[in-house]
């Protein structure tokens, strides 16, 4: 599904945010991204999604090169990125033309995009909020539209980053039981060491751009030297094991 | 304007059931006739006509008087000037402030009585070119965005003990709050952008807002244009 093969990304700046990293991700699989800030996540997922191109290293989904125009074009198709602060992606006046953005930009017609942006809305629970401007929303309620918008383009892999930021128990709760009944790749940047343990059984680390872990989320969420030289926390749920 | 821009016009009235491309269609025209006009009697007579549009529209009396008045207060200084200055400069003055209060006036009875998302649609069925259509849509949503990004910084200084005051340290204090203010607005057009392309954006900005004419909207739109006909034709004979 996803090939990723020694990546390496620069910022104009010379800060270097990826080094040569290799990893594939599985259909179906979901994989939790861990580190600390700055290691790397966002601009990974930006180099998946195909928004950065053109660098040292091959990013291959589905067999699509997004160094290739062509084949980049295709790549909203396949890949939905949701963002780390909603605000950064909702941008349509209302709730429902934002959850119709992407489906227009597939190229479904008025009539279709609304129709399937109207059903995602009411799967999510969202059905009352489709007139509202997104600035009216609360920070759980911008981030259920945000995945919506994503969701209802169908992509076959799915980048989270920091989904939790913004929810309180009853909304992780939901995200939780929403995220697991997803079929497709599934690949979340996150802190919340906790709540990934259940929900991703593979995990990559990440630590300065580098990939210094991948494995089984138990195994080196238990790691304790491992976590601690990489700037990670134990959560509280294994420091009893 | 896109600080008063609503996000669902004002429900209900005439105005905002009027289909958005020929509301905007007369508005412009509406304001192209009013750079034209010279007498001020003829302005004044404009003024009574925009003051009927807004009754209309049913927009309060106390939101046209907070738009009206923070656009008067910015314009006073250059208008001073010029009474000061200017040869019959108050005549100048009198013109430029009803002209641009007219204009202002039009403005509003355009923005409060359309969404944004019908007005994008209007301008885009109208052929208005597709950047033009994303600054409107985008500026629209992130105007509130940055309003209430302003708000939480004005509240962390107050926090921390900042009270404006004439001194070096309040100037030096808004400088680096303005500085800050756009280095985030840099940043976060970045974020929306690359949001914007994984979502498979290319460049053209759609609306899901379908809309239809109907007579009245087309009896609307020939009552103002008629309106400023007749304003036009009485201004060039007095």
């Amino acid at each position: 599904m996803i090939q990723i093969r020694n990546l390496s990304h620069r910022y104009p700046t010379g800060r270097v945010a990826l080094s040569d990293l290799s990893f594939a991700v599985r259909p179906g699989e979901r994989i939790a991204l861990l580190g600390s800030n700055g290691a790397g996540k966002s601009t990974l997922f930006l180099r998946i999604a195909g928004v950065y191109v053109g660098q040292q290293g091959e990013v291959l989904v589905h067999q699509l090169d997004p160094a290739k125009p062509a084949e980049r074009k295709q790549f909203s198709n396949h890949v939905g990125l949701v963002f780390q602060n909603p605000d950064d992606q909702l941008i349509a006046p209302t709730v429902l033309e934002d959850v119709a953005f992407g489906l227009l930009n597939q190229g479904l017609s008025k009539s279709d995009a609304k129709a399937k942006a109207t059903a995602i809305l009411s799967q999510f629970g969202l059905s009352h909020l489709a007139e509202i401007s997104p600035q009216r929303l609360s920070g759980g309620e911008k981030r259920r539209v945000a995945l919506a918008g994503v969701v209802v383009m169908q992509p076959n892999v799915l980048l989270l980053d920091e989904p939790t930021m913004f929810l309180d128990h009853r909304g992780r709760r939901e995200l939780t039981q929403r995220l697991q009944n997803w079929e497709g790749s599934m690949i979340i940047a996150t802190h919340d060491l906790e709540w990934v343990i259940d929900l991703c059984p593979r995990s990559l680390i990440l630590d300065r751009g580098k990939l210094v872990a991948d494995g089984s989320t138990a195994q080196l969420l238990s790691d304790l030297a491992l976590l601690e030289q990489h700037g990670l926390d134990q959560p509280q749920r294994l420091r009893n094991v | 304007m896109s600080a008063a821009l609503r996000e669902k016009e004002i429900a209900g009235s005439l105005l905002s059931r009027w289909d958005a491309r020929w509301k905007l269609c007369s508005i412009l025209l509406a304001m192209v006739i009013v750079l034209t006009l010279r007498s001020s009697v003829v302005l004044g007579c404009g003024m009574a006509f925009v003051a009927t549009l807004l009754a209309i529209g049913r927009i309060t009396v106390t939101t046209v008087l907070q738009r009206l008045g923070w656009l008067c207060l910015n314009l006073a200084p250059f208008l001073l000037v010029m009474c000061l200055f200017v040869e019959q400069g108050w005549q100048v003055a009198l013109l430029i402030l009803l002209r641009t209060i007219l204009i202002a006036g039009l403005i509003l009875v355009l923005v409060l009585t359309s969404s944004a998302s019908s007005l994008s649609a209007a301008a885009q069925q109208l052929g208005v070119p597709s950047i033009l259509i994303q600054i409107f849509v985008l500026a629209a949503r992130y105007a509130r965005v940055f309003i209430s990004e302003l708000q939480r910084v004005r509240m962390a200084l107050f926090c921390r003990g900042f009270r404006m005051q004439t001194t070096g340290h309040t100037f030096r204090t808004l400088g680096y709050t303005a500085g800050t203010m756009m280095i985030r607005g840099a940043d976060r057009s970045e974020r929306v952008a690359d949001a914007m392309r994984t979502r498979g954006f290319r460049g053209a900005y759609q609306s899901l807002n379908e809309l239809k004419t109907t007579s009245r909207d087309v009896v609307g739109f020939a009552v103002v244009v008629a309106v400023m006909f007749l304003l036009l034709v009485w201004d060039r004979v007095a």
